[in-house]
């Protein structure tokens, strides 16, 4: 038999595995966000709206900056670096890759079609992305009273995906061949990358106002906060190429064709938008004859150098609800009893890379016939040297005349958009039991941020008081369903923790993992 | 105890969660792609052009091998030097005889006698026997007559003694006796012989006459010395009686044979000719001449039996002559001055006479000569010596022409026969051989070289062999000769004449000697190559083996190599009038002419293998394997042969590693263009797609690949005869298709 408060944990349990369970099944409604990589809210499906607190809230939503202010420890700080990320996305379908990829079958015509249709659905213009997004906070600084709490917090971001479409992946598996490309298809791929450093001050207080309205105050706080902050750009890098590729075969009175119609976009920051500029000046204006390997020269500073600077802004708000004696004070529930809800706007603003950037568009047709031969061109330039001629031909002609004639778009400059996000959580808290849901949008696309709704479902249960254990589930966004897990340790004056997360079926879309730690949290 | 359930039941879920999780299995897969690719556009190229057409005629080996006419029809053509080490045999020796001769002075003039006048003078007394001072001018004188004939001696200082062979002396009287006289009469005495009388009438007084005394021949006179006898008539005494005084002696028409006088200048002359041979070359007309490359006219010797200086020593030769060469331009040797020749003397040190440029005119083999002297005139010396003078006294010379080396000769050249080709001393006397390497003339045909050995069964419908030549010769000859072509596979053949026409060596004997392999060359291995540029008046001539007077045409379809030569010269048999020139110019040039006309090419094939290392191709290791290769070739043939092709690929020792195409596949077919009757193709070409491919094995075993054979079997739309021209061309793309498999494990 068992009592009251073991069917209550039970009933819990099993109302998260049911909610788990049914936004896997409907995973097209809920996607993930990427604002923060702290191990709580990673550990908690991706969520924490409405639970992370102290200068970690300044990117999950500014208001949390006064939850907890009863505690006697007023300040936190964060040393040794949190850091954490996820990465994945629609195209680390490793369902469809352990299905087809791992045990040693031939990829070609209907069994390659099937798993390409698996991976990438029926129409060509289909596009499958992996997404990674990491972000590393060196330091942290929070204080809070009954009042008002503030913080100040410095986290550099990497954003980074890539996203191929169908003909793309058909090209790699079958080729150039007529079969397939008799009719022209949309060759599509675009790749972004973009690194950045925010400096974030984070001030919260409590609406009186609002709390009055709801209850005077007395069961109900209502907290507000914003946390703007400084953009400190590093590095940009994006190319997005869109095209249609046709491949005749040869007949009886014509040579094979390759028809290749592109266009394609570069958005590059720092000395790599020097090289390509001044490629494209001296081949374009100057019209000399230059490779493109002779300008590109990799620069680290392009990831650690400052490059401009933008602001973007965090806004929150949390209503604190006390549920002590509405809940049962029994079990692991005994104990404060509280819930939050919270929304907030997270990522507001562009990252800037002003001058030290430049924006390349080419565009052109490929119709390739074969090489054209020129015998005098051979014999005046190449010195009779034929098979000279055909590889100038190939990479110069071809590679550099005409995929390579990019043009720089005067007066434009790289920004990017952060990936802003709409979110809404509720934290229930039953003494050293916890239940997290969230759920939000993103405006964009940027990185594995998603502008399809996400939702996520945690628990915590706190063993000792100092030992929380964390999980959680996140379904949609840029793969499938993922599960999600933490740990730590939690002392009054100090804390670390760690989350993990992984995909249990990536079959509709796609794999991720993820992984945070909070480096060493002080509190005092 | 609860704290701890709850942990394990929260552990366990969490367990449950992550071992469910998918993780990715370690790659394993093969794919299959497709890699249909455009390799090279549709490219138009010529039959023949420069680096940009089916054959670069611009290329060392074909430099010069390809000639077009108006219609741009092609003709393989290869000119070939292939000069003769033996032609100066052509040239004819003229050999001039060496000349002596003997100049005699003949009779000599004898002119004064005496360098002082009167030679003598006689009184009035002594004359008349009248004392002169019996009688006053007025005073009448009788008639009467000299009592006794008076002797008078001669003064004659000039003149001692001679014997006369003509002519007279003439004798000036002059009378200032104071009388007229009627009759005188003079004997002339040689010492006390009487050579002969002479009269004077009506000798007045202030008067003189002059009268010639005819001497008798043979007569020998010396001591002169006279006899006077006058008559007068009654007369008054004119004046004072003076001396009678004989003035002068001259000499009227007077030599003599022998004479010792003191002389005046004499002159005398010799002419004759010079011979020279006529076994090589015969002057027939005034006009033929021989024209000295080097040479000197070499006087010997010139002995003077004259007691004489001689004042001017001349031979004049008429026949040779300066430029520019009329009779005007006669060379003259002259010695005088400083150089002449004195009386009595032997002289051997006349320089030769350089006749570099000169012509030599001789006329019926002779060249004239004329010698004349003139002698010194002893009265000019101070102390005048009489000398002794016999008229068959003279000059005695040799000479002749030395050192000759003929530059040009114009007349008649003697017939002759003589071997083109340089002798092997090791060869058989009298003999040239064919097989003989160092005595054949062996003629390369570049370009011909890459064909054949590459070739069979082509037949070539027009071709031919000119023999062009440019030449110094201006007399017909003919060549008899054999042309033996050795082609890459060792088969030897020989170029003949077809009997009746002029290439057709009717005389095996004047073959003879020409040997191959040490047995005489018979009429079907001979060929005959007139050369007559008397026939075009200019120093260029040729001779064309064509298939109407030769078997050129099976010759150039066996497409030798290498042809050997060897020959005889038959010089000027007919005996014309032509001009040789030393050294002896004959450049023929060999030009073989292959009109790109071809027949029954269903038999013919060109093989040719290069060299292609093809390592870099995968094998059997990598990853990524071709399974399969086709390369496609959409042509446009306008070329009137089409061909089959047939690829060996080899390896380092030349083994086949695989072929194309395999047993059983399709064939590599270019087909051709279809033909107008003129056998041209018509320009509307053939199009079609023709495939190479290439299976996995083979593709596999590709990398081992040193060499490539490949042999093209010719075609033609139909069964007649198909020629090709410059401006033909074939068009075609090329695409490739590659399966490439790669397994990813």
């Amino acid at each position: 038999m068992m009592n009251k408060r073991q069917l209550s944990i039970k009933n819990i349990w099993l109302i998260c595995i049911v909610l788990a369970c049914s936004f896997n099944m409907t995973p097209e409604l809920a996607h993930t966000q990427s604002r923060l990589h702290s191990p709580v809210n990673h550990a908690l499906g991706g969520g924490g709206t409405a639970y992370i607190d102290s200068y970690q809230a300044n990117f999950v939503n500014p208001a949390n900056l006064m939850l907890n202010s009863g505690r006697d420890t007023r300040f936190t700080i964060g040393i040794l670096g949190s850091t954490g990320g996820s990465l994945g996305g629609s195209l680390a379908n490793i369902n469809v890759y352990n299905q087809y990829l791992t045990s040693g079958l031939a990829i070609q015509d209907d069994l390659a079609s099937e798993m390409l249709t698996k991976w990438f659905g029926t129409a060509d213009e289909e596009v499958r992305s992996f997404g990674l997004s990491a972000d590393h906070i060196p330091l942290g600084f929070a204080y809070r009273n009954e009042k008002w709490g503030m913080a100040f917090a410095a986290r550099s971001r990497l954003i980074a995906n890539a996203s191929p479409n169908k003909g793309v992946a058909e090209l790699f598996i079958h080729g150039p061949d007529p079969q397939y490309f008799s009719s022209g298809k949309p060759v599509n791929l675009k790749i972004e990358s973009l690194v950045f450093t925010e400096i974030s001050f984070g001030i919260a207080g409590t609406s009186s106002i609002l709390s009055e309205i709801v209850d005077s105050g007395r069961n109900t706080k209502f907290y507000v906060g914003a946390a703007p902050k400084l953009i400190l750009s590093q590095h940009s890098g994006k190319f997005d190429l869109q095209s249609n590729l046709q491949v005749q075969p040869a007949g009886t009175s014509q040579n094979a064709r390759i028809y290749h119609d592109f266009n394609y976009l570069m958005e590059f920051s720092g000395s790599t938008a020097r090289q390509l500029n001044q490629y494209q000046y001296d081949r374009r204006i100057l019209n000399q004859d230059v490779s493109m390997d002779d300008y590109l020269e990799f620069s680290g500073s392009d990831f650690y150098g400052f490059q401009s600077a933008g602001f973007g802004i965090d806004l929150g708000a949390t209503v604190e609800m006390n549920m002590n004696g509405i809940l049962p004070d029994a079990g692991v529930f005994r104990g404060d009893k509280f819930l939050r809800i919270s929304l907030s706007l997270n990522d507001l603003g562009i990252v800037r890379f002003g001058k030290n950037s430049n924006v390349f568009r080419g565009s052109g047709v490929v119709d390739w016939r074969g090489i054209e031969h020129n015998q005098e061109t051979i014999d005046q330039h190449f010195n009779g040297d034929t098979g000279a001629y055909y590889e100038s031909v190939l990479k110069d002609s071809i590679g550099s005349d005409i995929y390579g004639n990019f043009r720089t778009l005067e007066n434009e400059t790289v920004s990017r958009n952060l990936p802003a996000s709409l979110n809404a959580g509720a934290h229930l808290k039953a003494g050293r039991f916890g239940l997290m849901l969230d759920a939000g949008k993103g405006f964009n696309n940027v990185g594995i941020n998603s502008r399809r709704i996400y939702a996520s479902l945690g628990t915590e249960y706190r063993f000792f008081g100092i030992w929380p254990l964390r999980a959680g589930i996140r379904t949609g966004g840029f793969s499938s369903s993922s599960l999600h897990f933490g740990t730590g340790l939690e002392f009054r004056n100090f804390e670390f923790s760690f989350s993990g997360s992984t995909v249990p079926s990536s079959g509709r879309y796609g794999s991720a993992a993820g992984a945070a730690w909070s480096g060493i949290i002080i509190h005092f | 105890m609860k704290y701890y359930s709850n942990i394990l039941l929260f552990a366990g879920i969490t367990f449950l969660f992550f071992i469910q999780c998918e993780k990715p299995g370690s790659p394993d897969f093969s794919l299959s792609r497709t890699i249909e690719f455009p390799l090279l556009q549709e490219r138009t190229v010529s039959f023949l052009g420069s680096s940009d057409a089916l054959i670069d005629t611009t290329t060392d080996s074909f430099t010069g091998l390809f000639t077009l006419d108006e219609d741009y029809f092609v003709t393989l053509s290869r000119d070939v030097e292939f000069n003769f080490d033996n032609l100066d045999h052509a040239v004819p020796d003229i050999i001039f005889e060496p000349e002596q001769f003997d100049a005699k002075i003949g009779p000599i003039r004898i002119k004064e006698f005496s360098s002082e006048t009167p030679v003598a003078e006689v009184t009035f007394e002594e004359l008349t026997g009248i004392s002169s001072d019996s009688f006053q001018p007025g005073d009448l004188i009788p008639a009467g007559s000299t009592p006794v004939p008076v002797n008078i001696s001669l003064e004659t200082d000039y003149f001692v003694s001679a014997r006369i062979i003509e002519g007279g002396i003439s004798l000036e009287l002059t009378n200032t006796l104071g009388v007229d006289i009627s009759v005188l009469t003079l004997v002339l005495n040689s010492g006390e012989t009487e050579t002969g009388s002479v009269q004077f009438q009506n000798l007045n007084h202030g008067t003189s006459q002059n009268q010639t005394l005819q001497l008798p021949a043979d007569v020998i006179l010396e001591q002169l010395n006279a006899s006077l006898t006058v008559s007068w008539g009654s007369q008054e005494l004119q004046d004072t009686p003076d001396n009678f005084t004989v003035n002068q002696l001259i000499g009227d028409q007077l030599t003599a044979s022998e004479i010792v006088a003191v002389i005046d200048q004499q002159e005398f002359t010799y002419r004759n000719q010079i011979g020279i041979a006529v076994d090589e070359f015969n002057y027939t007309s005034p006009e033929h001449y021989v024209e000295v490359k080097s040479g000197s006219l070499n006087v010997s010797e010139i002995e003077n039996n004259l007691d004489l200086d001689l004042e001017l020593f001349q031979l004049s030769f008429p026949g040779i002559r300066t430029y520019p060469f009329t009779p005007s331009d006669t060379l003259v040797v002259r010695l005088e001055n400083d150089h002449q020749l004195s009386g009595k003397t032997l002289i051997t040190d006349v320089p030769p006479i350089d006749l570099g440029g000169l012509r030599i005119y001789g006329n019926n083999n002779q060249v004239e000569y004329h010698l004349f002297v003139r002698t010194e005139d002893t009265r000019s010396e101070s102390a005048a010596i009489p000398r002794t003078v016999n008229a068959n006294d003279g000059l005695k010379t040799a000479m002749g022409i030395i050192s000759f080396q003929m530059a040009e000769a114009f007349g008649i050249v003697s017939p002759r026969s003589f071997f083109l080709n340089k002798r092997d001393p090791a060869g058989t006397p009298g003999t040239i051989d064919l097989q003989n390497r160092n005595e054949a003339r062996v003629i390369e045909l570049e370009g011909l070289q890459d064909f054949s050995g590459k070739v069979t069964g082509i037949e070539f419908t027009d071709a031919s062999i000119t023999v062009k030549y440019k030449t110094n010769i201006g007399i017909p000859y003919t060549m008899i000769g054999a042309f033996a072509g050795y082609t890459e596979n060792g088969e030897v053949i020989y170029l003949s004449g077809l009997q009746g026409t002029q290439a057709y060596v009717e005389d095996a004997g004047k073959a003879t000697g020409l040997l191959a392999g040490g047995v005489q060359l018979g009429q079907s291995k001979l060929v005959r190559i007139p050369v007559d540029p008397l026939q075009t008046g200019q120093n260029t001539g040729s001779f064309t083996f064509n298939r109407k007077n030769s078997n050129v045409t099976e010759f150039l379809n066996k497409v030798p190599s290498e042809i050997h030569f060897i020959g005889k010269a038959d010089v000027n048999r007919d005996q014309l009038e032509g001009r040789v020139q030393n050294p002896v110019e004959f450049s023929p040039v060999m030009i073989v002419d292959i009109p790109l006309s071809l027949k029954s090419l269903d038999e013919a094939n060109y093989k040719d293998t290069f060299e292609q290392n093809l390592s870099e191709l995968p094998d059997q290791e990598g990853d990524n394997q071709i399974e399969e290769g086709i390369l496609y070739i959409v042509y446009h043939n306008r070329l009137p042969v089409g061909a089959t092709l047939q690829f060996n690929f080899l390896d380092y020792n030349q083994n086949i590693i695989t072929t194309l195409p395999a047993i059983g596949d399709k064939p590599i077919e270019l087909s051709p263009s279809e033909t107008d009757q003129s056998g041209f193709s018509t320009g509307q070409g053939f199009i079609d797609q023709t495939a190479i491919s290439l299976s996995r094995e083979q593709l596999l075993s590709l990398h081992r690949t040193e060499f490539i054979q490949y042999t093209l079997g010719l075609d033609s739309f139909g069964d007649d005869e198909v020629r090709l021209r410059a401006t033909d061309t074939i068009s075609f793309s090329v695409s490739s298709k590659f399966i490439l498999n790669s397994t990813i494990n």
